[in-house]
């Protein structure tokens, strides 16, 4: 009668322990704040994006403009709540890519090892000799700048991590005592690997993802910054900083508006990734 | 006429090579973990095994379920020999051996209830219907002694003993005939490896099992089995009924582990055979018989001859020259 599927109070638990990491909660807040502010910004926003209005250029924030306008007049208000669904489509799409190359590449080299190991390995090896950054800025130079090549680019480089992580999971678990005891139960690789190895691995990966968000979002900025990765008038976040670079010593709301929104969303998807290490840790009790 | 063995071990070897870095195999230098091995087990017998740590006796356990690969000999299973078989033909024998793991800890899934886990082994053979399913694993959890509401809870919320009954009822849930439990009771405490032993024996009894006991201590194995083999450096050097190998040890190595025992009584006390220098290394053992480094009746041919495993009338069996 109460023999309820175990999954489901897991992670039950996993949330109640979340929540009372008042950090991680009020990150979680925040992310979810952003996240609506993307969803709903053209209900939001008092103005389009891309509306320019010329004799309201340079403007200081204000009642009409709450972040101000930047040189032609732009709400910058409504290019910061443009500019995080780039930042969020960014900071997910780019990580399942890099979870979709990563999680198989990094299952069949710990879990096969050997050969496919050392394949796979070298191959991580290799990767890991470019500056991530600088790989981006490659693959961004050969595609072309907007948002979808920026995803790939992201992702291609993004994956290494997540596969070795995957990798040292998978080493570990294989050897451990229960995946013996299946063995010698009867068990095949699949019902190892999706019964034991994948749940047991799911935690790290998870709070990898949330780590690794972070990272694409401020590898997009950088891009953008750069000048190789949203292309105008689409708002984002670095692209906005570098466009009014010169100015930034006049106008300090063009510089401070997205460069706070860019520290606040890395800020608190790390402080989420911290709090879910912990809450989805079932021998953390209170 | 004597019936058939359950399971007969023969000529058994496990060797490891050693790697090289980079993954690449080494100079051919070899672990000798298992060397040679051969003993059988009748049905309903209880083998005891014992050693020093790092004799090879958890990887004779290992390599008898075929979890490692024999490097060499024979593993006969009810008449089958296991030779070359894969995964998909060892399924069938896997669902009547079992293993009780040493790390009560190490050997449940953190990650599944303990519903989960002791229903996990009927899951893996698909035996009966979900339902059926359920309810065997109510019933194993009684006969191992655990409280039916404790179903839904997580392994990390048990004590070391209590998660030893788990594994005992995983174990015991496919109904299997022979079941080696390797290291059974030594992460316990010492009250609680009784209670743990008496289960296993009440199981015994009740469900006509037969163990393969593996322990490094004399005193446990000697409670519960009915016949001690007691291995060094990977190899058995005596064989014999429980209270022969107790009481009239003929190998100078088991003599001097089994005045090693310490008793509570102090005019039991025997007097200790205090052996010299370390284990030698299983990488480099030493030539003719393996204990002549050691032994304290050595003579200089046990360098040269590596004494075989003889029998005495009693079915006593020792692998010493001068025994």
């Amino acid at each position: 009668m109460n023999h309820q599927p175990g999954r489901s109070s897991l992670w039950r638990d996993a949330a109640r322990r979340f929540m009372k990491n008042k950090l991680s909660a009020v990150a979680a807040a925040a992310i979810l704040l952003m996240m609506l502010l993307a969803v709903f910004a053209p209900w939001v926003t008092p103005y389009h994006y891309s509306e320019a209005n010329f004799d309201d250029a340079w403007q200081f924030p204000s009642w009409k403009h709450p972040m101000g306008t930047d040189s032609i007049g732009r709400d910058y208000f409504s290019r910061i709540a443009y500019g995080t669904r780039i930042s969020l489509i960014v900071g997910f799409a780019a990580q399942l890519i890099s979870l979709l190359i990563g999680v198989p590449l990094g299952a069949i080299a710990g879990y096969k090892g050997g050969r496919a190991d050392y394949l796979v390995m070298r191959l991580v090896d290799v990767m890991s000799v470019f500056p991530t950054l600088l790989f981006a800025i490659l693959i961004m130079a050969w595609l072309g700048s907007g948002l979808i090549n920026v995803l790939i680019a992201i992702g291609v480089t993004g994956w290494v991590g997540v596969c070795r992580l995957v990798r040292a999971q998978f080493l570990s678990l294989r050897e451990s005592d229960f995946v013996r005891a299946a063995h010698s139960m009867g068990a095949d690789s699949v019902h190892i690997v999706v019964r034991h190895l994948l749940p047991n691995a799911l935690s790290p990966i998870i709070v990898g993802l949330a780590m690794g968000i972070p990272g694409a979002i401020f590898a997009e900025a950088g891009l953008s910054f750069l000048g190789l990765g949203i292309n105008p008038p689409t708002p984002s976040w670095g692209q906005m900083v570098s466009t009014h670079l010169p100015n930034v010593i006049y106008y300090w709301h063009l510089a401070l508006f997205p460069v706070f929104m860019i520290a606040l969303i890395m800020l608190g998807f790390s402080l989420v990734g911290d709090g879910l290490r912990d809450a989805l840790d079932p021998r953390m009790n209170e | 006429m004597v019936p058939e063995p359950i399971l007969v071990v023969e000529d058994v070897c496990k060797h490891f090579p050693l790697e090289h870095t980079l993954g690449r195999p080494g100079d051919g230098g070899v672990v000798r973990a298992v060397d040679g091995v051969s003993f059988a087990i009748q049905e309903g017998e209880t083998f005891g095994l014992v050693g020093e740590s790092g004799c090879g006796k958890s990887t004779l356990g290992l390599t008898i379920l075929h979890l490692y690969q024999p490097t060499a000999g024979r593993v006969v299973f009810e008449g089958q020999d296991l030779a070359g078989f894969s995964d998909a033909r060892l399924k069938p024998i896997r669902r009547k051996m079992q293993m009780i793991f040493q790390d009560p800890y190490a050997s449940l899934d953190p990650r599944m209830t303990v519903g989960h886990i002791v229903q996990e082994p009927l899951d893996i053979h698909r035996v009966g219907t979900k339902d059926e399913r359920k309810k065997r694993v109510r019933a194993l959890l009684d006969m191992v002694g655990l409280n039916q509401q404790y179903i839904d809870r997580y392994p990390h919320e048990f004590s070391g003993g209590q998660r030893q009954r788990i594994g005992i009822a995983r174990a015991i849930a496919l109904n299997p005939q022979f079941i080696i439990c390797d290291e059974p009771v030594s992460a316990l405490d010492v009250s609680i490896q009784v209670q743990v032993l008496n289960l296993l024996q009440d199981l015994q009894r009740e469900l006509r099992l037969t163990y393969l006991f593996i322990a490094h201590n004399l005193a446990v194995v000697a409670h519960i089995s009915d016949r001690i083999g007691v291995m060094y450096l990977g190899k058995l050097i005596e064989i014999g009924p429980t209270d022969l190998v107790c009481n009239r040890p003929r190998h100078p190595y088991t003599q001097a582990l089994l005045s090693a025992v310490p008793e509570i009584d102090r005019r039991r006390q025997k007097n200790r055979i205090q052996l010299t220098g370390d284990i030698p290394s299983p990488i480099n053992p030493p030539s003719g018989c393996l204990f002549h480094p050691r032994c304290p009746i050595a003579k200089p041919d046990c360098a040269e001859h590596a004494p075989a495993l003889r029998q005495d009338e009693s079915g006593h069996w020792v692998a010493c020259h001068y025994a």
